[in-house]
């Protein structure tokens, strides 16, 4: 679609447009303006791409590739929708879109900070428009050669089957704005480098860097729910590449907000902060990367195909530009940055529970990173590669999380300036009998194995801790909850994965059709296939097949329906599972498969050429003749093999014409009954060499030839994964609540911090460069907002 | 203070020593046929595998089929049910122990001649 190339490219002049005009317009103020029409001109430009791309996939335009790939006539609206972002192009192109979206506010909100902020922020903008112009979403289908007779195609090739479910609207574009929110931070870190100025950064930047913490964390929690509820393996996550590269940027970004806290109210960290929020973005890139272009195909389950090479290109370029460029704007300033305050603790604060957690965090993420990019390192080394299991993260964290509890619990109790110990045991002491006590209830429900137990309590401990100050604050600030709610959903959150991982307990349970299984106190029986009305003989084809089981106790009987359909349409052959989960407010019971189901059964069988004759058992078959009817190939095309079938118990031979028909889901056999109750059917064929293999099944007095089906399922029992639902909402909700917060600090914080920068000592050798604030603001008494969060009282 | 950096010190020591500990533990080399005898133990294997040579028990879920690399080949045993897409599978990576002879497989990763992608590049699988 020419249209839609045209407007990536007209987006790629206008992000080059504004980055330079911005870069250039302190000389001349005029060009401010202009710089400002680019940007929005870049910003249409890219709605409009994401509009026609919309429109092409509900318009049906299957002479585009990606619209071929990715849609089909059969998917309802919101699906087509959804398409926008099952591909590589698409995705980038979201990033795009978001990235566009929050430009638009940059602008406007960055008031001093925006010739800096937007020409670095222009320059993301104009990459990731230059890689959607080399690998467009409105490339031409490739005309076939031979072309066939229908061209272009009328139908796609479809949305793959594992993304037609509703997470699938909401996961990508909510992790994509945390993507893309990632951007802001990087170009205000690189902005405040270049100017020299980092008081007013902290300020400017820091409902950004809580927002984008705010939405990846989101985007993560919604992806294990599409994990744990269609996926069927059981879990919400699996520490795979792609996971990891989302995860490691979250955690930094959490690192940097709290290393803004620390340098806003106790001017610590001031050195750090630039590095830090420009981290998560080049972090970011990185994993797009791995993810990206094959490094880790060995390694991780998702196949992804490569990028195109010069988009790949940009996109090493962009990691390695922005890589390079942080870090020599950072050790160029690093000597002329003011020094950080002394000191001014004593005993335990809330400065060094922050500081603490910023260590922690950083910790954690520098496992996950090393871990994610170990098979790449020891290649690199020329050793043999290597690779972690995923166990590795789950045992690695262990005594982190220890740590991280203790400081989350003491956090909210502290006041910045230090308490003793006795001061703050005193105030512990509720939420820890609490904690106590949860801990010896987890114990006699039989949650008893020691680490884990010690675990639970802890974060249990910190889960009461925030609790009860947001309790205590409820009535007076609901606006400063923020954090503690944040801190008391993570609590909750970990507690449910920790309890639901640890304790869970996963049993094969393979069903034989007809015979009931006894398993994990129940006993199962499989009913049948809903796939079997539409397609008979391969249920398995039906894109809505569902499996139903019931599953009975003494005292309660219920019934599942776990999906489960192969995809024949792709050549991989690729099969979707989507588990049955039933819902106890204290466990579920997970229902998926180990294995497709499997059709046993041993018929007998007979290869025959055309005009042959032979026996089996008591039959005897002659294979008279191949006959087909329809288009070779199509839907709906038979090859049908006529055969004579005698037995000496009949009166006289009969003649049937068993057959395979192409349909929808693949080549299907379907059988004839023979007068006996058996029934034939035609299983392997070579047209070619005129070959045909008979089968004869549900011949009388040999069971062993009827088919049946063998169900493996895997089955989980799941202990509180309620938790991992409550938590998340939880941590958003506050998340918000400090950005909202914090947004409205800007004002007066900017102000502030042009009055009397932070508590510390400036170094007399360096001036500030550039204008400290374009827009005057009053100067406002440093009272209401920027007041250090006031501690308990 | 001086009593709380003497326990932080500890824990984030011990902290250290146990994530050593636990890269020590978990890390699975990547191997070719020919060190199997040598170096078998807990590692991940990729093979070519031989489609001709797969049978697969439906009573017990138990896939066995022989695979090779450029140095050889070797019987795979999988006693997890026949991976998805398993027949299309160009390239697999076996990742399991050598025991006289056979490889067990605990995990088994397929890579497929895909032309389209399986996934979002989001955490989905």
């Amino acid at each position: 679609m020419l249209a839609g190339s045209i407007t990536v490219w007209i987006g790629v002049f206008f992000a080059l447009a504004s980055m330079v005009l911005y870069g250039l317009s302190g000389k001349r103020l005029s060009w401010l303006r202009w710089a400002r029409g680019a940007f929005v001109g870049a910003f249409l430009a890219i709605v409009g791409a994401e509009a026609l791309l919309i429109y092409a996939l509900l318009a049906g335009r299957y002479d585009l590739q990606y619209v071929f790939s990715f849609s089909e006539q059969s998917l309802t609206p919101l699906f087509k929708v959804a398409s926008a972002w099952a591909g590589q192009e698409g995705s980038f192109l979201l990033w795009a879109l978001w990235t566009g979206i929050y430009g638009m506010f940059l602008m406007r909100t960055a008031g001093g900070y925006e010739r800096w902020v937007m020409t670095f922020y222009s320059g993301v903008v104009l990459l990731l428009m230059s890689i959607l112009a080399f690998q467009s979403p409105f490339a031409p289908l490739p005309k076939p050669d031979p072309a066939p007779a229908v061209w272009p195609p009328q139908d796609g090739f479809g949305l793959n089957p594992v993304l037609e479910n509703p997470w699938m609207k909401i996961h990508p574009p909510i992790i994509f704005a945390g993507f893309a929110a990632l951007a802001v931070p990087f170009a205000y870190a690189l902005a405040a480098l270049w100017r020299n100025e980092y008081h007013e950064f902290a300020v400017r930047v820091r409902p950004w860097a809580i927002y984008a913490t705010t939405m990846l964390g989101f985007g993560l929690a919604l992806g294990g729910y599409w994990a744990y509820e269609t996926l069927g393996w059981g879990g919400f996550w699996a520490w795979d590449p792609v996971e990891n590269s989302s995860y490691f940027p979250w955690l930094f970004m959490a690192a940097g907000l709290h290393g803004l806290m620390l340098q806003i109210n106790r001017g610590r960290m001031v050195r750090w902060n630039p590095l830090l929020l420009a981290l998560p973005f080049i972090l970011f890139l990185y994993g797009t990367f791995l993810t990206r272009s094959g490094a880790l195909a060995e390694v991780s389950v998702h196949s992804f195909v490569n990028m195109e090479t010069n988009a790949l290109k940009i996109l090493m370029g962009m990691l390695v530009g922005s890589g390079l460029l942080t870090l020599g704007l950072w050790g160029w300033r690093y000597r002329q940055m003011p020094l950080p305050a002394r000191d001014m603790t004593t005993g335990f604060s809330r400065e060094a529970a922050v500081r603490w957690g910023i260590i922690l965090l950083t910790i954690s993420a520098l496992i996950s990173l090393i871990g994610t990019s170990w098979p790449l390192i020891t290649k690199a080394f020329g050793k043999q590669m290597e690779a972690l299991k995923p166990e590795f993260y789950n045992q690695v964290h262990i005594p982190w999380i220890v740590m991280t509890a203790i400081v989350l619990a003491a956090a909210p109790m502290l006041t910045w300036r230090g308490m003793s110990l006795d001061q703050i045991l005193e105030r512990l002491t509720k939420s820890w009998l609490a904690a106590v006590a949860t801990g010896f209830v987890l114990f006699f429900l039989g949650f008893r194995e020691p680490i884990t137990l010690l675990i639970c309590t802890l974060v249990a401990f910190t889960a009461y801790a925030n609790a009860g100050a947001i309790g205590r604050r409820f009535r007076t600030s609901r606006l400063t909850l923020g954090g503690f709610l944040t801190h008391m959903g993570l609590a909750i959150a970990i507690l449910g994965l920790i309890l639901s991982y640890s304790y869970e307990r996963k049993e094969r349970v393979v069903i034989l059709q007809g015979q009931d299984t006894f398993a994990m106190g129940y006993k199962w029986r499989y009913l049948g296939m809903t796939g079997n009305e539409k397609f008979p003989g391969d249920p398995l084809a039906d894109k809505f097949n569902r499996v139903r089981i019931e599953i009975a106790s003494h005292n309660e009987k219920f019934i599942v329906e776990p999906r489960f359909y192969q995809d024949q349409r792709r050549e991989t052959g690729n099969n979707v599972v989507w588990p049955a989960i039933i819902r106890w407010w204290d466990h579920d019971l997970y229902v998926s498969f180990f294995a497709p189901p499997q059709v046993d059964a041993s018929p007998l069988t007979l290869t025959l050429h055309e005009k042959e004759k032979g026996a089996v058992d008591k039959y005897t078959i002659e294979f008279l003749g191949f006959q087909t009817e329809g288009a070779m190939g199509g839907e709906g095309f038979r090859a049908i093999a006529k055969a004579r079938v005698s037995h000496p118990d009949w009166k006289q031979p009969v003649e049937v014409e068993p057959f395979r028909i192409v349909t929808g889901g693949g080549v299907v056999p379907i059988p004839v009954p023979l007068p006996d109750g058996a029934q034939i059917l035609v299983g392997r064929m070579d047209v070619n060499r005129r070959l045909v293999e008979f089968q004869l099944v549900m011949v009388p007095g040999k069971p062993e030839t009827a088919p049946r089906w063998v169900i493996p399922l895997e089955v989980y029992y799941k202990p509180f994964t309620i938790l991992v639902w409550l938590g998340p909402p939880l941590t958003v909700l506050g998340g918000l609540l400090a950005v909202v917060r914090r947004a409205r600090d800007v004002k007066y914080g900017v102000a502030r911090a042009t009055l009397e920068p932070f508590p510390t000592p400036q170094p007399k050798a360096v001036k500030p460069r550039g204008r400290t604030s374009r827009r005057p603001t009053k100067p406002v008494a440093a009272h209401t907002a920027e007041k250090p969060a006031s501690p308990e009282v | 203070m001086k009593l709380g950096s003497i326990v932080a010190l500890v824990l984030v020591i011990a902290g250290i020593a146990f994530t050593v500990r636990a890269f020590i533990t978990n890390t699975s080399p990547y191997v070719k046929v020919n060190q199997l005898e040598t170096r078998g133990q807990h590692v991940h294997l990729p093979l070519k595998p031989l489609h001709d040579t797969a049978q697969f028990d439906v009573k017990t879920m138990t896939l066995t089929f022989e695979g090779e690399d450029e140095t050889g080949r070797v019987k795979v045993v999988y006693p997890k049910g026949k991976p998805n897409n398993f027949e299309a599978a160009t390239q697999v990576v076996a990742i399991g122990s050598y025991k006289d002879g056979v490889f067990y497989a605990e995990e088994m990763l397929v890579k497929c001649p895909s032309k389209y992608q399986g996934d979002t590049q989001t955490a989905q699988r």
